[in-house]
């Protein structure tokens, strides 16, 4: 499974960043989504989530809510 | 048998006073967010493997660790034990299926989770959410799979954009924050004279009761179900689930705009 590491804005209703991650930087992917939550504790709208889906097609048919309002800038696909 | 939602690197009852702590104060101190990560962590693997198996079944999945807020939020409201949550790790099947099809679907899961428990939602929804959820233990871990409609899955999904205005506390039937507070953006999608977060809230209730009336009379139907056989059951069930699902659109869109509205 490719990793998704998404950062939403849940006042705005969009996403902020999108990192994209091998099956086999897991670990790392892990990791940093931990760091980001410390990043972003002082934030309670900002949602760090870390999900694994066969793609970013089959991530928006589960977790549509979070690509709806768009993102503020184009999908990133590099890890941080 | 009891089944130990965290693994046995953290003791049952250092998982517990954790969750005591995290639900009794404002701040999290770095040692308790490096065991709350420690814990989280220790939940990856098993989840990684249930989504493997689910692979070999021919099941399309999602999955993720649950975030600390949510976590938090919930040993608050739920008053539940951190060694007891269950949805630490979860993953999500959607499919455009019926609620027979559904079913299958949890059966073809317990065939390869035997001991599994299952939750089923749609017969007693939580304040209208739908779904099933199937309850694994993977290495000491339990791991929440939800199987979703896609009809219930855009029901939840709208209730978590929701959630983000009118407060996490509607999932859990508390009323919204600001009941009064008008929307007028959203009139215009939707059609109603400046909905308020208790009129929206309400559209939503009602939503998730013609989701599952549009659901069950397909179940029927498949079934041949001597009431779903006539041409005029077949006409108004089409009619309802075509209303249902636009409306299911045009809710998700409307909703953007709300979380656009709010952040001003």
């Amino acid at each position: 499974m490719r990793l998704f590491l998404l950062v939403y804005d849940r006042m705005r209703g969009r996403l902020v960043d999108i990192y994209e991650y091998e099956p086999e930087e897991r670990a790392q992917a892990l990791a940093d989504r931990f760091e980001r939550e410390v990043l972003e504790r002082f934030r309670p709208e900002m949602e760090v989530v870390l999900l694994a889906a066969e793609s970013l097609e089959a991530l928006q048919q589960t977790h549509g809510r979070y690509f709806y309002g768009g993102a503020v800038r184009p999908p990133v696909a590099e890890a941080l | 048998m009891y089944l130990l939602a965290v693994p046995r690197t953290v003791s049952i009852s250092k998982a517990n006073r954790l969750g005591d702590r995290l639900a009794r104060s404002q701040d999290i101190s770095d040692e308790d967010r490096e065991l709350l990560e420690r814990i989280r962590s220790d939940h990856d693997a098993p989840m990684a493997d249930v989504q493997s198996v689910l692979v070999g079944l021919g099941q399309r999945s999602t999955s993720r660790l649950k975030t600390t807020a949510t976590i938090i939020d919930k040993l608050r409201r739920d008053r539940t034990r951190l060694s007891k949550m269950q949805d630490i790790a979860g993953v999500r099947i959607v499919q455009d299926m019926r609620l027979d099809e559904q079913n299958r679907v949890v059966e073809t899961i317990l065939g390869a989770f035997p001991g599994a428990e299952v939750d089923d939602r749609r017969a007693r929804p939580s304040h209208g959410y739908r779904a099933v959820h199937v309850i694994p233990e993977v290495d000491g871990c339990r791991v929440e799979i939800q199987v979703r409609t896609k009809l219930q899955d855009q029901w939840a999904q709208m209730m978590e954009r929701l959630e983000g205005e009118l407060g996490r506390g509607i999932r859990y039937g508390e009323k919204p924050i600001a009941p009064r507070r008008r929307f007028p953006a959203v009139a215009a999608r939707i059609k109603v004279k400046k909905p308020t977060q208790a009129q929206l809230l309400r559209t939503m209730r009602d939503l998730s009761e013609m989701i599952e009336a549009v659901e069950r009379g397909r179940a029927a139907e498949a079934a041949g179900a001597p009431e779903a056989t006539s041409a005029g059951f077949k006409k108004r069930l089409a009619r309802a689930e075509t209303a249902v699902r636009k409306a299911c659109d045009t809710l998700l869109e409307a909703f953007t705009v709300i979380t656009r509205e709010g952040a001003g």
